[in-house]
């Protein structure tokens, strides 16, 4: 659906994206988490055809995107900060976008009332941060668009809201095949949503892969020893961290489930668990091992 | 998406930002109709005013609208281009399925069609008033001609302003910019010639190119030259050439400039590096002489040259500062402001050079249709079509005394301690014997291609003297006091004598003027200098309702005198 092609943008001296190679698949949920600057703007920038790559391509369905009014008719773009027209109401910003978006649709918008409690008649300028973001949100549904880019999606959403839109976006998903990318630096509340997550840091892909790959290939292991292994025990595990407190081993361990509890049973626990990671965790793991801080990106 | 569905898409953005604008398009459309046609309808019921010729004031009402007009056009691009400096409203607009060009050319044709609405209504209104009765409107045509110009004008100075929009990082250094160059560039065109004239001791040229170099200034003095005679001549062919052609040529280069201008980063979205550098030589350039004027009159001291080029360095970093949104990289701008001050030597001083050189020009005789001659104090001008011989022969001694060359006449001034003025026909000659302020002799020559050329001298020979006398005696000018108008002169007489203050008068017949002034005109011709400069003489005035000519004649030209007397008894 969305390709990147050593997708490169700077600002001055600063490469905001360095040779960026991506696929957002059609009607997947995808995340874009990164720290600050890492270049998750930029990039959703370059999709909606804001911004202009500076190198490479950015094809969304086979066609380039920048200025290009039939691919962009398919993507609609939430920034982090939304922009509103001065004095303007739900409906006006509707009526706006109807005369350009040619699947957008007002009775939807007008359903989805009864999913965000927001009165489309309403002057957007005084609602608050989480109200004006909801009416954002119900315009960029009603779009038609096949591709939401949604910058900061959850912010300021209060956790009723933060459900329904999950949900909402789910369903988006596997009823329209629509293709949602979403932007943020709240790992926890992606982790129930996403299928896709790429990792960003200083313009560069770190990683970027499903979900599920990402959590079957981690696993974190919690075994009690009467007597703790050795070093040279541990060396036939693929330990990317060891943590211990008292007789208790934590470790995050790299590799097949099963084959991991063989090899930690084997060495006679008290007892051994294997703990799900958090996606969180997956990120601070992945980042350690290619060697960057993970203060400075969590 | 066809290019079918991209227009639809283009003219439905088109019809929103109309309605976006729609308020402060009717405000200003209302007061406009405040004024027009609602000032001149309360004129018309109050008073008897039942003869208010509106065409004699088109011109006056055309610069009303207009003027009003065009600041309704520079809010409306303001707001409808503010994507181009928020990267919020950025957002929303560049992610929209339009193409970019089409999106300034709907943003741009929305604030012009707002302007246009607002200028339209306000010549309809002006319309309506023509219909009452006992009007002189100034005729259908006359309007529709002024509402042409109006539209045409507001497209060119929109357009102009475009382009500043399209290379300006922010709101404030779009007006600043467009403010700079539009104002700018006259007052450096202004200042030069003011260096020209200084230099060119006596010597005054107009130029058209003034009103050539800011749209702006061409649009004021394109609707006061053109509406001034729109009834006799019509919108001019020039004229919709210049403002279509140059509206069209920079809404071109706005596009150009556009496609390549960096909205990504506030603070580097010229689309020309050079742009913002430009700028703030320009402006350094004015308010660096601008200060320099307000604190040293004179440029000749050196305080004057140490207060502008103070003036422009700073002038140079607040320009930076509003470029670059901030006091970041000062010695670019300091070096704009040193650019500044170099430019302004090199322009003060090659227009001086200029000036001195144009000041001993005489237009060869071949070339010249005209001449007309006028001295000052409203004295009347002559304009000879023949006779230039004698002209050119004043010119040149004109020429040949401008720097300081003392004449025997001059020199009597000063030995005597003399400050008198002589009279001859109706050129006054000024002298004194410290400084001459005022020039009073001025030649416009027309010549065969059109070009008008004045310069302006003071007299300060007795040659320039008689030779200006034995103008006066040819045909032409004699021509003009010839008295066809009215078929009588009259004549005053008066002695400056403080204990005898006699005051006669007398109708005269034109021979018996023409052949008072003969006498004298024989009498000063073989006069001693001295004899002239005398502070003993007797006033004569000569007037005939048209002319009025005042000779200072000495007590020593009895002929002249005694015929006075005979002519007065």
């Amino acid at each position: 659906m969305i390709q990147t092609i050593a997708l490169t943008k700077k600002f001055d001296q600063l490469r905001a994206l360095d040779a960026v190679e991506l696929n957002f698949t059609k009607g997947g949920i995808h995340a874009l988490v990164g720290s600050n600057g890492s270049g998750k703007s930029t990039l959703m920038r370059l999709i909606a055809g804001v911004y202009s790559p500076d190198e490479g391509q950015l094809l969304i369905g086979g066609r380039e995107a920048y200025d290009c009014p039939a691919v962009k008719q398919r993507v609609f773009f939430l920034p982090d900060t939304p922009s509103f027209f001065r004095n303007a109401t739900v409906l006006t910003m509707a009526d706006f976008y109807r005369r350009l978006y040619p699947n957008f649709s007002m009775e939807l918008l007008k359903s989805l009332q009864n999913v965000f409690p927001i009165r489309l008649d309403q002057r957007l300028d005084r609602m608050s941060k989480g109200m004006q973001r909801q009416a954002a949100l119900m315009l960029a549904l009603s779009s038609g668009a096949e591709v939401l880019l949604l910058d900061e999606a959850f912010d300021g959403l209060d956790p009723v809201v933060r459900g329904t839109l999950k949900a909402l976006l789910i369903s988006w998903a596997e009823d329209r095949g629509t293709t949602t990318i979403i932007a943020s630096h709240n790992l926890r509340e992606l982790e129930d949503l996403c299928d896709h997550v790429t990792l960003l840091h200083k313009g560069k892909v770190i990683c970027s892969n499903t979900l599920e790959e990402l959590r079957g290939s981690l696993h974190k292991v919690q075994a009690a020893y009467r007597k703790l292994p050795t070093e040279g025990q541990l060396l036939k595990l693929n330990v990317l961290k060891c943590q211990r407190t008292g007789s208790l081993l934590q470790m995050v361990i790299r590799g097949d489930r099963e084959e991991i509890m063989t090899q930690v049973n084997a060495l006679e626990p008290l007892f051994a668990e294997t703990i799900a990671p958090s996606l969180e965790e997956i990120f601070i793991y992945e980042m350690e091992v290619r060697g960057y801080d993970i203060r400075e990106l969590l | 998406m066809t290019s079918g569905n991209c227009c639809k898409s283009a003219l439905k953005l088109y019809s929103f930002s109309l309605r976006r604008q729609i308020a402060i398009t009717l405000l200003v459309t209302g007061f406009l109709l405040l004024l027009c046609p609602g000032i001149l309808l309360r004129e018309y019921i109050q008073s008897d005013y039942h003869r208010y010729a509106l065409g004699s004031e088109l011109a006056l009402w055309t610069m009303i609208i207009f003027t009003a007009t065009l600041i309704l056009g520079v809010i409306l691009l303001c707001y409808n281009h503010a994507h181009l400096f928020s990267r919020k409203t950025a957002d929303l607009y560049y992610a929209l399925p339009i193409k970019r060009d089409s999106l300034l050319a709907v943003r741009f044709g929305a604030a012009f069609t707002g302007a246009a609405f607002a200028a339209t209504t306000a010549f309809l209104g002006l319309g309506i008033f023509a219909l009452l009765p006992g009007l002189e409107s100034g005729g259908f045509w006359a309007m529709l001609q002024c509402w042409l110009l109006c539209l045409m004008l507001l497209l060119l100075c929109m357009s102009t302003l475009l382009l500043f929009l399209v290379n300006s990082g922010s709101i404030f250094h779009f007006l600043f910019s467009s403010a700079v160059v539009c104002v700018g560039i006259p007052v450096l065109f202004v200042i030069g010639w003011e260096s020209y004239e200084a230099a060119a001791v006596g010597v005054v040229a107009e130029s058209e190119w003034l009103k050539y170099v800011s749209p702006f200034g061409y649009s004021y003095l394109t609707i006061g030259e053109n509406l001034d005679r729109v009834n006799v001549i019509g919108l001019r062919g020039s004229t919709v050439a210049i403002s279509l052609g140059c509206s069209v040529l920079f809404l071109a280069l706005s596009f150009v400039m556009h496609h390549n201008r960096r909205t990504e980063r506030s603070g580097s979205a010229f689309s020309a590096s050079i742009v913002p550098y430009l700028i703030t030589v320009i402006a350094a350039a004015v308010g660096g002489y601008v200060i320099a004027i307000m604190f040293s009159w004179n440029t000749e001291d050196m305080d004057f040259w140490l207060f502008l080029i103070h003036g422009a360095l700073l002038v140079a970093i607040a320009s930076g500062a509003i470029a670059s949104k901030g006091f970041r990289k000062l010695w670019r701008w300091l070096i704009c402001g040193g650019v500044a001050v170099v430019v302004m030597l090199g322009l003060m001083l090659g227009f001086e050079a200029l000036g001195e050189k144009d000041s001993r020009y005489i237009p060869p005789k071949d070339e010249i249709q005209s001449i007309t001659i006028e001295g000052t104090y409203n004295t009347p001008e002559v304009t000879f079509t023949e006779d230039f011989d004698l002209i050119l022969a004043f010119h040149a001694l004109k020429v040949a005394n401008i720097r300081g060359e003392h004449s025997q006449y001059t020199e009597l001034c000063v030995e005597h301690d003399l400050d008198t003025s002589v009279m001859i026909g109706d050129i006054t000659m000024q002298y004194a014997t410290t400084e001459i302020l005022n020039p009073d002799v001025t030649f416009t020559y027309t010549l065969k291609n059109g070009r008008e050329i004045t310069r302006s001298y003071w007299s300060n020979s007795l040659e320039e003297l008689l030779l200006i006398f034995r103008i006066g005696c040819t045909d032409t000018y004699a021509q003009s006091w010839a008295f066809t108008e009215y078929p009588e002169g009259y004549a005053q007489y008066y002695y400056n004598d403080k204990d005898k203050n006699v005051h006669d008068s007398n109708t005269l017949t034109p021979e018996e003027c023409t052949l008072l002034m003969d006498t004298f005109g024989a009498e000063l011709q073989k006069a001693d200098p001295k004899e002239i400069l005398t502070t003993d003489y007797v006033t004569l005035e000569l007037e005939n309702g048209k002319l009025w000519q005042q000779l200072c004649v000495p007590r020593s030209f009895t002929e002249t005198l005694t015929l006075a007397e005979e002519l007065l008894d």
